[in-house]
């Protein structure tokens, strides 16, 4: 099909699908998703900024679901109410309400119980757990970092051994695993590089360990133009923001072609009822369709709000977060 | 489906929590499946009051069954497990915790991409007072011969190896991996692992270097032996490269490097593997005598070779000297 036109993002049809999700609720697949609403919600949230359409969610409809998702047992926020608070439930509560300028919808003893709630499952190396459960992954290290700072409650004995640890993960080919010694993926390179990027400490790398992680991540794009999250694999959009991202904070953007990946995105689009996939044909979800609208946004394309890649949240946000460390 | 519904049978006695959240809002209005109303109901009905008891367990089993990544209800069996056993021998503990391992094995085949049960299964092992790795083994293969780059099998794999300090079995499994899919990644990326554990002999390094040329021979346009090839140098030969690999590699690259650029008419040669002409380039660049090489070697990746990456190629030049 070399002679079809590359489109441009149907940005109205996406408000559309998002809009349309929060309707499906008499459907099976919703409710086996409540273990991600919260998540799902701050993914459409995070779309419609980009899209310039934040008004679409009903605002205090949102802050009531988020606060109702707070467990006052723990301190943390569960992906939907009732259930157990997780680390990455509470960075997206704690997101959607800064996206609301609704933090001190907490009161004061509710935020210093969600930072207990993050500091508790801290481990001894550094590494963070997911919940009491145990599942150690630079994902939740990201999670617990990003929340702290944006509750503004980093503090060096919390940063310093999950900077540690974080450096543990660097691989020999130039990328970051889910823990020390495990395979480099492109998704875990954005939870480190973020993690470091949130306690300005990126220069805790060498130059050669930084000139390496560029090329492993520039490495990614296929010739066609995706990206994808491992060597050998297929391209996808959401690594679109993941390995964007993570060029953009070691400031190596411009190691992708653009044009592109622009073409991979958008041909990812579902042009009748909106949304993007994960590839070309495929069904179309939340996730992949805030993805590849954050990648259009960090490589400046489409007149989108331009979004921060250390928060994955628009700048107008995250420029009101006082940043560590703190004087 | 079920015979008789929950309600009927042993929990006769519990009155299920209502499973809508009171919230006025509508995103937490949600229309359930009766039979999923009626599990979790009972489940929430028993989590309230803290019962950590036999049949409890078996609804924590059937609620999972049907919705596998709501991990509130792995908290919660995982507490009733723990309470069942803490007053047990350490032989009827033994039992009981391998009647939980076999029923994680037969829940994980039949829901191949859950990937919570792994950390449920690390904290049953660490639980366990005599947990064994061979039991793991057979399970472990087969997931990843059924999903051979399944990221968090081959993670927990590397768990289970440093929890039970036993590298035996790893080169020559991680060499079947190999063997069955030359491109796969996870497989080369785990040999890196049980290298730096097992702090190899020179003698076996050298075993190790034949070994990637075997797979590269067989396959040079594959970009995970030869990641793993300058890796090896890199960690185990103090970045020593040789001239028999310089020589190796070479022979993927038509000679491309000693062609002369600043001439117009140079027609660059179809190549084999633009990760050996990479792999040559990095060696050239390390040595003033062979800069030119190198620059020739980034042109070519630039130009022709992987013109994709033509930005970083670019950058790569611009910093030789
Ligand atoms: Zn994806």
């Amino acid at each position: 099909m070399a002679s079809k036109e590359r489109g441009t993002l149907l940005k109205e049809k996406h408000v559309r699908y998002i809009e349309s999700l929060d309707k499906k609720q008499d459907t099976l697949e919703f409710w086996l998703t409540e273990h991600l609403r919260i998540n799902g919600v701050y993914w459409g949230l995070n779309a419609l900024c980009m899209l310039r359409s934040k008004d679409v969610f009903n605002r205090e409809d949102l802050i009531k679901f988020v606060l109702g998702c707070y467990v006052e047992s723990t301190g943390g926020f569960a992906a939907f109410p009732r259930h157990d608070a997780h680390l990455a439930s509470t960075l997206s509560g704690i997101q959607l309400l800064k996206m609301y300028d609704a933090i001190d919808s907490l009161s004061k003893s509710q935020i210093d119980k969600c930072v207990n709630f993050i500091k508790s499952n801290q481990m001894k190396d550094g590494s963070f757990q997911g919940d009491r459960f145990g599942e150690v992954d630079t994902r939740f290290v990201y999670t617990a970092i990003s929340s702290l700072s944006i509750l503004e409650r980093l503090t060096p004995e919390v940063v310093d051994p999950a900077v540690d640890f974080i450096l543990r993960c660097y691989n020999f080919d130039g990328g970051f695993g889910l823990c020390p010694g495990a395979e480099s993926h492109a998704a875990q390179v954005f939870t480190c590089l973020g993690t470091l990027a949130v306690v300005n400490r990126l220069q805790d790398l060498t130059k050669a360990q930084v000139d390496e992680i560029g090329w492993w991540l520039c490495e990614r794009q296929v010739p066609e133009g995706g990206l994808n999250g491992r060597p050998s694999k297929l391209p996808d959009v959401c690594y679109s923001w993941w390995v964007l991202s993570s060029l953009s904070l070691i400031d190596r953007l411009e190691w992708i072609d653009f044009e592109k990946l622009r073409g991979f995105i958008l041909d990812c689009q579902d042009e009748k009822r909106g949304g993007i996939s994960d590839r070309p044909d495929n069904e179309v979800d939340v996730f992949h369709t805030v993805f590849g609208i954050a990648g259009l946004s960090l490589m400046g394309f489409e007149d989108l709000v331009p979004i921060d890649p250390t928060y994955c949240m628009t700048y107008d946000i995250t420029n009101t977060i006082k940043k560590y460390p703190y004087n | 489906m079920f015979e008789m519904t929950p309600k009927m049978g042993e929990f006769a006695d519990v009155e299920p929590l209502s499973i809508s959240t009171g919230l006025p809002d509508e995103l937490c209005e949600i229309m359930y499946t009766d039979e999923y109303r009626e599990l979790l109901g009972i489940a929430r009905s028993l989590m309230a009051r803290g019962e950590l008891s036999e049949r409890a367990l078996r609804l924590t089993g059937r609620v999972i069954d049907l919705a596998p990544a709501f991990y509130t209800i792995w908290n919660y069996r995982f507490d009733i497990l723990v309470s069942l056993s803490k007053d047990l021998s350490n032989d009827e503990k033994v039992l009981r915790l391998n009647e939980e391992l076999d029923w994680i094995d037969e829940f994980t085949l039949n829901n191949p991409k859950n990937y919570q049960i792994w950390s449920y299964k690390q904290c049953i092992l660490q639980n366990h007072p005599s947990p064994v790795l061979k039991r793991e083994l057979p399970i472990l293969k087969f997931m990843l011969d059924e999903d051979t780059k399944n990221y968090h099998v081959w993670s927990f794999r590397k768990w289970c190896i440093l929890f039970f300090n036993d590298f035996s079995n790893e080169l020559e499994f991680a060499d079947s991996m190999v063997e069955r899919d030359v491109y796969n990644n996870s497989a080369w990326t785990h040999r890196m692992f049980i290298l730096k554990n097992l702090k190899p002999t020179a003698v076996e390094i050298k075993t190790e270097v034949e070994y990637i040329m075997r797979k590269i021979n067989y396959v040079p346009q594959n970009i995970s032996p030869w990641t793993y090839l300058r890796g090896i140098y890199e960690n185990f030969l103090a970045s020593k490269y040789d001239n028999n690999i310089v020589e190796f590699a070479k022979k993927f690259t038509s000679n491309v490097t000693d062609l002369d650029f600043e001439d117009p008419n140079v027609k660059l040669p179809d190549i084999e593997s633009s990760y050996s002409l990479e792999f040559l380039a990095h060696i050239y660049s390390l040595q003033k005598t062979t800069i030119i090489n190198a620059k020739r070697a980034y042109m070519g990746l630039s130009s022709k070779y992987d013109p994709i990456r033509k930005f970083y190629w670019d950058s790569q030049i611009s910093r030789l000297h």
